[in-house]
């Protein structure tokens, strides 16, 4: 499985969940993070579902957490990467560094 | 009590079917409602819970979709032919899923038809949904008593003035109640006026005098401490039961009010009790204390001041009730005939007793309207789900070849209309809360609290299950024909490439629909602006007098402290002295008895030298008491003779200025001024016939609107100066500069100057006076605008949904045309040609229609619905205009069409 390249918002999501500590990422700041810092619009949908997919993969592991009122009751679910989710980012970053050498001047022109 | 999901369960709930169960689903829940909390704090309650409508549909859809992907890869997998098959092995559970994954994933297939469909029927449901609540709580259950359907109001009669909610007077009801076997219990209550003034702020309130037993009848149990105590009813304890929202905003709530004081018409009282929220029966009452009945009252057949209400014996109905109190009712007319002649009784259901005048006919235009738009709804979904079974011939014929029975394919189509179906249902629970919020919330509290009921409006399961039902009953109606049609298909046929389906008696049955769509619209439209046009008459147009700029003050003077006529006359005029004297009033008056207002005081009158007829037979008009300034303040013309002036004092001639009507039905076509008549009060309070009561018509003032069943020209009415009458009950007329608003600190303080302990109350613009008496109309007319433009959006998808599934039948014909040489022109022309015929048809029997819904209408909503021509012109040409739209979109987007490409796809 690690040798197959992730998609991009597999990557997307991959990387903003290492930015978290033990039992802090869940969806919710998760997918803040990702709006902000990464600039980008990301359904909530489209969220839990690669978070269940990349689970799948065993990339991400979760954990039930605690719950409060403001919830409903509901536990939260906390992502932490796996080695082999780890694994899987180097893998990508090495294909992308590998494959955008010696194109420097063409990526970086324009915005 | 009500074992229904909150507003933001509903959403969790719908959510919890589309994603996986279990922790995960748990914690995606748990992050929406983290998140919708956190919005709510921002945006407010509303926003927040449409946001996270829109969470639950694009998560749930995703998820969905997800998992329609993966089964749909799993279809290619292995023997998947038994698809269509009904395996024997298979679990009739088994056979479900499988129709319901099949028909989910047919109606994601078309995104925009299902979504059509499943508003569509949203929109019948919720609307329908929201009027059953309303009806249910102003209607069938406004008391949250168990037995509503014993329990009988008794109202007096009195036929020759056609009067059958009168009130009934102590010596009938002492009668009735010692001498009826059909009723286990009779119980009265009399208005009782009460000027509140142990708490800081003096304040008058509605409260009302009640016999033993009152309360429990009705099946008021307490919040706090108990209700009046039958045993000791008639001893000289006087004890009180306050409401809900007198202990709410001026007792703060406290827990500790009951055995403490009030002091009410200068009388110290004990509050035993409070009444649980939502009760203010009769007349929204704030208090309820004993009533003491002695031997006078049992005598008292003068005085009409009893509202009785009746618990029936087990076995006994309403007309048992009727028949045995009108025997009654007859000896006493024999017995004494002074006062009680013509005098009858009228028994009803009091859960029909309580609705005002106007709430039937209210509440039937709105049964009406929603009716029509579930009908219209209807109509649309059977012809988009029959139109969609002709396009999926071929589909239907493949699982035919498939191996499919017929009655499993039946079965797969009649699921899927059931899934449309439900769908329809839940998204309708979300547009019912909506409008019963949106109806609540638009009629002002004080005038809701008349309404027994009202603050009980609200969805319960009940309504649930009406909807369910109503949800499936279509479904089967709106799936069974399309199904019946779909399911006989021929497989040799449908399976030819290019085939196209026959088109020769479904454009008939295309142009009855349209047509019958056309016309329930067109009714829905005709009534909508039909009750604009009454409801904006009634508050802005003709009254006989400018509202414009007047604040208005109900007060009342105390019994005791001013007993003499001369003393109340002098205390009113000393007020009106002192407001004159605040800046910014232009002039101020007093009149016992406000336009629009709902109060209303009768005199029964006799013209001098008028025939003798029987004291029964004499007309009944309004009684008002006028100050000097009254008439000028109020911009009431004066057209013969003179106003009040300072001369009309008591002890000299007593004068009357009469309304042009009045004149006009008294004296027809005869000189009035000079003119004598004379009345007999009916208010309840000393009623005189005596040869010094006389009155002098001395001037003649135009007609005052005065309520919106009376018409243009109002009730006849006559005038009494202060000084020869002086009533208790007054309400204050003041003239301002600027915005009458402005001014109510300083008239209370100016009403204060005068009587430290007399409170103002109902303080508000004339404006609201009127627009408080309409508020019911208010809600209709919105409403009715609603329902007009949800039929008009409902008929225009109809017809357009319609239109281009007629137009891509025909497109290859149509291509054929064009590359023959037919011009756009023509297409066009033949296409609209094609569909003018049904919406000519649609119109005239939509004409037809709404001619008779408006005259229903007017019936119930007599002198505020007036036909006129206009609105059955202005509706006409807005549904013709939408229609061409909708039928011109298609035909356009046919006759645009390249020959060539349709050619080569034939």
């Amino acid at each position: 499985m690690t040798d197959r390249l992730l998609g991009g918002l597999e990557h997307v999501v991959l990387l903003a969940t290492l930015h978290f500590g033990e039992d802090e990422c869940y969806a919710v700041p998760l997918r803040s993070l990702i709006e902000e810092r990464g600039g980008r619009k990301l359904s909530r949908g489209a969220l839990y579902t690669v978070l269940e997919r990349l689970e799948a993969k065993r990339y991400l592991r979760s954990v039930m957490g605690e719950s409060s009122p403001t919830r409903g009751g509901r536990a939260k679910r906390y992502y932490q990467v796996t080695p082999s989710g780890i694994r899987a980012l180097q893998v990508s970053k090495q294909t992308i560094a590998a494959l955008s050498e010696d194109l420097g001047s063409a990526l970086e022109g324009g915005s | 009590m009500r074992a229904w999901l909150s507003p933001l369960q509903w959403p969790m709930a719908v959510l919890g079917k589309l994603i996986p169960g279990g922790q995960l689903g748990d914690s995606v829940v748990g992050d929406l409602l983290e998140e919708q909390a956190a919005r709510a704090a921002v945006h407010g309650r509303v926003v927040a819970l449409l946001w996270l409508w829109a969470m639950v549909i694009s998560i749930g859809a995703r998820w969905a979709a997800l998992r329609g992907a993966r089964r749909m890869l799993s279809l290619f997998d292995s023997k998947r032919n038994k698809k269509f098959k009904n395996r024997p092995g298979d679990s009739a559970m088994a056979t479900l899923f499988h129709d319901l994954r099949f028909a989910f994933r047919s109606l994601r297939r078309r995104p925009w038809f299902s979504l059509i469909v499943v508003s569509t029927i949203a929109i019948g449901i919720g609307s329908n949904t929201t009027v059953f609540s309303v009806l249910d709580a102003l209607v069938l259950r406004p008391f949250p008593v168990p037995n509503l359907e014993q329990i009988a109001a008794v109202r007096g009669t009195r036929s020759a003035q056609g009067v059958n909610r009168d009130l009934v007077s102590p010596g009938d009801f002492t009668d009735y109640q010692t001498e009826t076997m059909t009723f286990e219990r009779l119980v009265a209550s009399s208005w009782w006026d009460v000027n509140l003034t142990s708490l800081e702020t003096p304040e008058k309130l509605v409260g009302h005098r009640v016999t033993p037993g009152y309360l429990d009848l009705l099946g008021v149990r307490p919040v706090l401490g108990r209700t009046l105590i039958s045993e000791q009813a008639d001893t000289e304890l006087r004890e009180v039961v306050i409401g809900y929202g007198f202990w709410k905003s001026r007792l703060a709530e406290a827990y500790d009010v009951v055995g403490s004081e009030l002091t009410l018409n200068g009388e110290v009282f004990e509050i035993v009790g409070v009444a649980p929220k939502g009760f203010g029966y009769p007349q929204g009452s704030d208090l309820w204390a004993p009533m003491e009945l002695d031997r006078d009252a049992a005598s008292d057949r003068e005085s009409l001041q009893f509202e009785i209400l009746g618990l029936l014996a087990p076995g006994s109905t309403i007309a048992h009730g009727q028949a045995e109190l009108s025997r009654i009712a007859q000896s006493n007319e024999r017995e004494h005939p002074s006062t009680n002649e013509g005098r009858g009784v009228h028994v009803l259901p009091l859960s029909e007793a309580v609705i005002g005048m106007g709430t039937p006919a209210f509440v039937s235009a709105m049964q009406i309207a929603t009716l029509l738009i579930l009908l219209i709804a209807c109509v649309n979904v059977s012809n988009l789900l029959v139109a969609r079974g002709k396009e999926r011939h071929r589909e239907l014929a493949l699982c035919g070849a498939l191996g499919a029975g017929r009655s499993r394919i039946l079965r797969m189509l009649l699921t899927e209309s059931l899934v449309l179906a439900l769908a329809g249902a839940a998204m309708g629970l979300p547009v019912a809360w909506l409008g019963i919020r949106l109806i609540r919330n638009s009629v002002p509290h004080r005038v809701s609290r008349f309404v027994q009921g009202w603050n009980e409006v609200n969805l319960d399961t009940r309504v649930l299950l009406f909807a369910a039902l109503v949800a499936c009953g279509a479904a089967i109606v709106f799936g069974l024909l399309p199904a019946l049609r779909s399911s006989r298909v021929d497989l040799a046929v449908a399976l030819q490439a290019g085939s196209r389906a026959t088109d020769g008696g479904s454009a008939r049955n295309r142009g009855v629909l349209v047509a019958a769509q056309l016309a329930l619209a067109m009714a829905l439209l005709v009534c909508a602006g039909l009750s604009i046009k009454g409801t904006s008459r009634t508050l802005h147009g003709y009254q006989g007098y400018e509202p414009k700029g007047v604040l208005t003050a109900s007060f009342m003077l105390s019994e005791d402290q001013y007993s003499q006529r001369s003393g109340r006359a002098d205390v009113i005029e000393r007020i009106l002295g002192e407001v004159a004297k605040l800046p910014g009033v232009l002039d101020a008056g007093v009149v016992n008895n406000l336009p629009s207002s709902g109060g209303s005081v009768w005199s029964v009158i006799e013209a001098e030298g008028a025939e003798e007829v029987s004291h029964d037979q004499l007309p009944l008009v309004h009684h008002r008491v006028a100050s000097r300034s009254y008439f000028d303040l109020m911009k009431i013309p004066l057209l013969e003779g003179r106003s009040f002036n300072e001369s009309d004092r008591f002890g000299t001639v007593p004068v009357a200025v009469v309304s042009t009507l009045m004149a006009e039905n008294l004296w027809p076509g005869q000189a009035v001024i000079g003119r004598r008549f004379r009345a007999t009060s009916f208010d309840g309070e000393n009623p005189r016939r005596s040869e010094e009561d006389w009155l002098t018509v001395i001037g003649v003032s135009g007609d005052v609107v005065d309520d919106w069943f009376g018409g243009q020209r109002g009730t006849p009415t006559y005038y009494r100066p202060i000084p020869q009458e002086a009533p208790i009950n007054l309400a204050l007329t003041v003239r301002t500069v600027s915005d009458p608003l402005l001014l109510v600190n300083q008239l209370r303080g100016a009403a204060a100057k005068v009587d430290p302990n007399l409170p103002l109350s109902r303080i508000s613009t004339m404006e609201n006076v009127i627009s408080d008496r309409a508020a019911g109309l208010r809600v209709m007319s919105s409403m009715m605008t609603m329902f007009g433009a949800m039929a008009l959006g409902l008929a225009a998808i109809g017809v357009y949904g319609l239109m281009s599934q007629a137009v891509a039948r025909r497109r290859s014909e149509i291509g054929v045309r064009l590359a023959l040489g037919a011009q756009k022109r023509d297409v066009l022309k033949a296409t609209l040609g094609r569909s003018s015929r049904s919406l000519v048809v649609g119109v005239v029997i939509g004409l037809g229609l709404a001619f008779g819904a408006a005259k229903l209408m007017a019936s119930a909503l007599y002198g505020v619905i007036q036909l006129d021509f206009l609105s059955f012109v202005q509706s006409p040409v807005l549904l013709i205009a939408a229609a061409v739209a909708a039928t011109w979109l298609p035909a356009w987007s046919a006759a645009r069409q390249d020959p060539a490409s349709t050619l080569r796809g034939e």
